[in-house]
């Protein structure tokens, strides 16, 4: 056993028993974590806030291997991001966020990369208008992929290399990427794609988060990008539920893309 | 644990550890403890529990728990009925009236939305709360916990209220009497100061 120190993201946490709460975090340090904070729900001790979801906060902690809970010791803010809580489309996708790490990061997998990411993507969703909200979460998507090794192709034929200039263009999942028209038939169930969308994600994917609330999407790029990020995530990473903040988005915006809501294909 | 000479005993402390904040050995005592106490006193708990079960139900109005259709806030002519807290849980309208301050109604949600954990809208008294709003409501005060789904169920339910042109307000969020500004977390600080009052 030893003491560790690190800074931390809350992805989500529970109450346990009367008075404390069992929190899951992102590390920089250790990846992700279970902490049981005692005590943490009484009034006089100033924990709790420190523990709502999203906040960046530096935790100390006893760190026991092969251990699946460790003990919280010191909790302090780095940051709260405060218009997360206060907007209901900002936190839906800030929920999705944490979903998505909660669910595809299987322990203590540690990645500075990854830990950036997660802050970047908060830090944007907490700042930028909540109509890019949609915008933002697709970046995450792409670069969450990336740093697990899955980079998807949308600048040219994943299997002949020619620049992609054609309107009919399709995404193929087990390629990881486009396919120009005289290739099409190396995956006959790889969905159909408009040149606009491919540009979309082609953007989505290089242009910083804090750079992507000037892109537009129509109806039907939405439509298109929310098939292609779900159908890559199936096939790569294996991952096919629905995320819960995303229906639920839905549940009181019934204009968001139902596609959004599952990563189903 | 010990294997206990009597079946019934062992029965009473399974049950009894299965309340909150009630492990196996707390439950042990509380066995013993109820083995040695008089038999009235004994029988007097458990027609007690029995009670709550057979005469407890919902208020049909606000959701409180009542013995009668309609709970004993909803029905006094005294209380301000163009009033209506927003409560998550029975509890948090004991607390609530333990100040004395309050003189509106409450209505019970049995919980909060939580996008994460996906509760909806009608998994909790949403719309039982919409339902009761008529012109002689002039204002609801949403009282969820201020945290991350105690803060969206606030949202939700403004976007909801405010279009019936009724007033939706939240209470002041800030420093807690006896605190120490030192050992605050900064979103209540800076709630603080944006709540600050005249004096």
């Amino acid at each position: 056993m030893s003491i560790s120190q690190t800074q931390a993201i809350v992805l989500n946490r529970y109450v346990m028993g009367d008075s404390s709460l069992l929190v899951t975090v992102y590390t920089r340090e250790f990846g992700k974590i279970k902490l049981v904070a005692r005590g943490a729900r009484k009034s006089k001790n100033q924990r709790a806030s420190a523990l709502e979801p999203f906040t960046h906060i530096s935790i100390t902690f006893r760190h026991k291997e092969q251990r699946d809970l460790q003990t919280l010791n010191q909790v302090e803010v780095v940051q709260s991001y405060r218009y997360l809580g206060e907007d209901l489309t900002r936190m839906s996708y800030a929920g999705a966020v944490s979903e998505l790490v909660n669910r595809l990061v299987i322990g203590e997998e540690p990645s500075v990369e990854l830990f950036d990411l997660i802050l970047q993507v908060l830090d944007a969703l907490n700042r930028e208008q909540p109509v890019v909200a949609e915008l933002l979460f697709w970046g995450f998507q792409l670069r969450f992929a990336m740093s697990f090794g899955y980079a998807p192709q949308f600048e040219q034929c994943v299997a002949c290399g020619e620049g992609l200039q054609e309107e009919s263009l399709r995404f193929s999942a087990p390629l990881g990427g486009m396919l120009c028209r005289g290739c099409r038939s190396q995956d006959t169930d790889a969905i159909q794609v408009s040149l606009g969308t491919v540009r979309m994600l082609a953007r989505l994917q290089a242009h910083p988060l804090d750079r992507l609330s000037i892109i537009r999407p129509s109806r039907q790029s939405r439509h298109e990008t929310n098939r292609v990020i779900r159908s890559f995530f199936a096939y790569h990473m294996d991952d096919t539920r629905e995320l819960k903040s995303l229906r639920f988005l839905d549940s009181i915006d019934p204009g968001t893309d139902i596609a959004s809501k599952t990563l189903a294909p | 644990m010990a294997q206990h000479s009597s079946q019934a005993i062992a029965t009473l402390i399974d049950e009894l550890a299965r309340l909150p904040g009630v492990g196996k050995k707390t439950a042990q005592r509380f066995a013993f403890h109820l083995l040695r106490a008089p038999g009235e006193r004994v029988l007097a708990l458990s027609e007690a529990v029995r009670a709550i079960k057979e005469k407890v139900w919902h208020c049909s109005t606000c959701w409180n728990f009542t013995e009668s259709e309609i709970c004993e806030f909803c029905t006094d002519p005294r209380r301000d009925h163009s009033l209506i807290c927003v409560v998550e849980q029975p509890n948090d309208v004991l607390i609530i009236e333990k100040t004395g301050h309050f003189r509106g109604l409450y209505h019970i949600l049995h919980g909060s939305l939580s996008p994460m954990d996906g509760i909806h809208a009608e998994d909790l008294k949403i719309q039982e709360l919409v339902s009761r709003l008529n012109e002689s409501v002039r204002e609801v005060v949403i009282a969820t916990n201020p945290n991350i789904e105690g803060n969206v169920t606030a949202q939700y339910l403004a976007r909801l209220i405010k279009p019936l042109n009724i007033l939706v307000t939240r209470p002041a969020q800030g420093l807690p009497m006896g605190g120490d500004l030192e050992y605050a977390d900064d979103v209540t600080i800076s709630r603080a100061f944006e709540g600050r009052t005249e004096l």
